[in-house]
């Protein structure tokens, strides 16, 4: 009888390994990813603040207030322009500096170009801000720069302009993220079989068609789960924006994640706080399920052929 | 059984973990640390502390101090986080601003076991004391006061054969005429929404308009017509003598450039004395300290107090206290005032004693750092003009005045607009933390 148990005990644990062994580990991710997020939700129904002794439930109050409020949107807005603009630069520099450092530079040039390529990414993002903060700066190189040269005025801080202040922290973040670009990219370049390259040639194919037929839907892939991820992480990109401008100057540069941190940490608002972050992940996840809809769409219609 | 015994391994493997770091909790020690979040950051101050402590330890070596630096501007947020995780420590030193706050959450245990420690009541400068009590609780043990003024370039003014200016006319005029970019500028308002100077610089000029941000009954009275004016005043004062950079200017980077030599009025505590001396003591001669420009009513100067605060429910509140009162015995008190030579003494004893006021540190200077004492015995916090109330900090929490100001100026809302939406934001936080 005894046999009989310690068998059955050994098999499920056998047929569960897997799962039990992971147990550990999930139970300490939950803490640290599942329990916030619950705790942020439920938040998001009461008046919760720091200077309150008690807090109450007030249903759907503080997502009808922020909706009803202009700086919703004009955060919204603003988080969306700094999305578009750094990823399409992110691509365009991290997919030029991947095809030059694979197609057109030679082995013993390409390596130590691809360390200096990294650099950017390899530094904190408090030392990025400190050294473009004082390149920006009024009496930094870039306005020394200008103003010597008679294109302004009079010396200039970029961060504290209306008109550029947003591309301003657009370029920074672009700079530090654009070399995990390339190195996905890069990665995907080399697994491209040559003879498709041959064939290309063979068929007289010029630059642009080898990048659009050869190169591009080989790497499609790679950049889509990357560009997805990027996208993500721009959008809640709090620490660049709030060292560079806070999110000034006015609202030009305020996204999500800096309205959510003035109501939690300015006004100790934490209701409002956690409903412009439950407003954030509803608005991601709508925004992942339409390009889960368009992939499965565009992926049905290549099949189709 | 080999998988049995693996899991079973992993599953002792991952318990060790969270126990041992319990258990090195649960370890009686043999010495008792107390914890201090301190926001001196100058070196000189740093090192009187860390003197103060090293000299505590000797005298008590079964006590260990530890030293946690934590900026002014972090003070709330460090408070907040360490709440929530239960990780206060015994004491914080912040700004009247910062305390009164903390004490109105039910964070702090009043402090007259330190006050008895350090002699009662009678051995504080009234002032300080008065301004550190709530409710009839002494809520903090005051450390020092401070206040800001006007600084002025008076070789610029001579220059330009203009006496110092005494009204707000005056004083548009004399920024303005000083004014020659890039080597010259009359005015920088430092306008950063991490830094919250502009409430401060905007509230010395409400006084000297009749404007305030809370009335009598602590009541929100910021939307007037004399609030409007003073906002429309420095907005065109902004844009005739500031530099556009000043949106994101600290007081730190005024002040830095009135040191370098190129604005001409700015406002500041008694650090600026300390700073000209180090930097450009050139200047020594060419600064004076003045009454901000008044309007209709007579200026009241900025002034603050920073007090240490005692956390409530935390271990070792008799040691605690101990380390406090240490703080103030004399020899220990002068040493930390000299490493600063602005903070203004609120001892009695440190009042009158002749080896800080005679010494040439402060003897020196006496035409300059005598201005922002007098100031600190006579001015008030900014919506504390009525007395220390904990609703400045919940009414006007973060970056209000400066959210304003960039609408204003870079959003191109009205500056009647502008008050009212930030008359209705006050109230709104207000009504949010219970007021």
């Amino acid at each position: 009888m005894n046999n009989n148990l310690l068998k059955k005990a050994g098999g499920y644990v056998d047929s569960k390994f897997g799962t039990l062994a992971m147990l550990p580990a999930l139970i300490g991710l939950s803490f640290v990813l599942v329990y916030p997020v619950i705790v942020s939700v439920l938040w998001s129904f009461t008046n919760k603040s720091i200077m309150r002794r008690t807090t109450d439930i007030i249903f759907l109050e503080n997502f009808i207030y922020l909706i009803r409020n202009r700086e919703l949107w004009i955060s919204m807005r603003n988080g969306l322009l700094y999305t578009t603009y750094t990823i399409l630069l992110q691509i365009l520099w991290g997919c030029s500096a991947a095809l030059l450092l694979d197609r057109f530079l030679s082995n013993s040039v390409s390596k130590p170009l691809r360390l200096l390529f990294m650099i950017p990414w390899t530094f904190p993002v408090i030392v990025s801000v400190l050294v473009w903060g004082w390149l920006y700066n009024d009496s930094g190189l870039l306005s020394t720069i200008l103003f010597n040269q008679g294109f302004i005025k009079e010396p200039m801080s970029f961060l504290a302009s209306k008109h550029t202040a947003l591309l301003a922290v657009v370029f920074v973040h672009a700079w530090s993220g654009a070399p995990l670009i390339m190195m996905s990219t890069l990665a995907g370049l080399q697994s491209i079989p040559q003879d498709q390259y041959d064939v290309a040639l063979i068929e007289g194919a010029n630059g642009r068609q080898t990048l659009r037929y050869v190169i591009l839907p080989n790497i499609k892939r790679i950049l889509q789960v990357i560009v997805v991820l990027r996208c993500v992480w721009i959008f809640n990109n709090f620490n660049m924006i709030f060292l560079l401008t806070g999110g000034g100057p006015g609202s030009v540069t305020q996204n999500l994640p800096i309205m959510a941190y003035k109501y939690a940490w300015n006004s100790m608002e934490m209701g409002k706080s956690s409903a412009v972050s439950v407003i954030m992940l509803v608005f991601l996840a709508f925004m992942f399920s339409i390009y889960q809809w368009v992939n499965s769409k565009v992926k049905g219609d290549n099949d189709a052929f | 059984m080999k998988r049995i015994l693996l899991f079973l391994a992993c599953m002792i493997i991952a318990t060790s973990f969270l126990y041992s770091g319990a258990s090195a909790e649960s370890k009686p020690e043999p010495v008792k640390t107390i914890t201090i979040w301190c926001a001196y950051s100058q070196p000189d101050r740093i090192v009187a502390m860390d003197s103060a402590i090293a000299q505590f330890e000797a005298i008590n070596p079964n006590i260990k101090v530890v030293r946690e630096l934590v900026p002014w501007s972090n003070i709330r947020q460090k408070w907040i986080a360490s709440k929530m995780a239960g990780t206060l420590p015994q004491m914080v030193v912040g700004g009247d601003a910062d305390l009164i706050p903390i004490w109105a959450a039910g964070d702090f245990e009043s402090v007259e076991d330190v006050i008895e420690l350090i002699g009662g009541k009678e051995a504080f400068l009234p002032g300080p004391l008065n301004g550190l009590t709530m409710d009839g609780k002494i809520i903090a043990m005051p450390h020092y006061t401070l206040s800001w003024k006007m600084a002025v370039r008076t070789d610029w003014l001579e220059e330009l054969g203009m006496p110092i200016p005494k009204t707000w006319d005056d004083f548009a005029k004399a920024a303005i005429a000083m004014t020659n970019p890039p080597a010259r500028y009359g005015f920088d308002l430092p306008m950063s929404k991490s830094a919250y100077k502009a409430k401060e610089w905007l509230a010395y000029f409400m006084r000297t308009n009749g404007a305030e941000f809370f009335n009598k009954e602590g009541k929100v009275n910021f939307n007037t017509p004399q609030t409007v004016e003073t906002v429309r005043f420095l907005v065109d004062l902004y844009k005739k003598t500031g530099r556009q950079a000043a949106l994101n200017y600290s007081e730190n980077d005024a002040i830095d450039n009135f040191v370098k030599g190129n604005v001409g009025f700015i406002f500041a505590a008694g650090s600026l004395v300390t700073a000209i001396v180090r930097t450009n003591p050139d200047l020594l001669d060419k600064v004076a300290i003045i009454d901000t420009p008044m309007k209709s009513t007579p200026p009241v100067d900025g002034a603050g107090l920073v007090g240490i605060g005692k956390f409530k429910g935390v271990a070792h509140s008799a040691e605690t206290s101990k380390f406090m009162a240490f703080l103030l015995k004399q020899d220990i008190y002068r040493e930390f005032l000299f490493s600063m030579p602005n903070m203004v003494p609120i001892t009695v004893e440190g009042s009158k004693d002749p080896l800080f006021w005679e010494d040439p540190k402060i003897a020196n200077y006496i035409h300059l750092y005598g201005r922002f004492m007098d100031g600190a015995m006579n001015g008030a916090r900014v919506g504390m003009d009525y007395g220390p109330t904990p609703i400045t900090n919940s009414g006007i929490t973060g970056s209000e005045i400066e959210d304003m100001f960039h609408s204003i100026i870079v959003d191109g809302v009205s500056v009647e607009q502008a008050v009212r939406r930030t008359h209705e934001k006050i109230k709104s936080q207000l009504a949010a933390a219970g007021y």
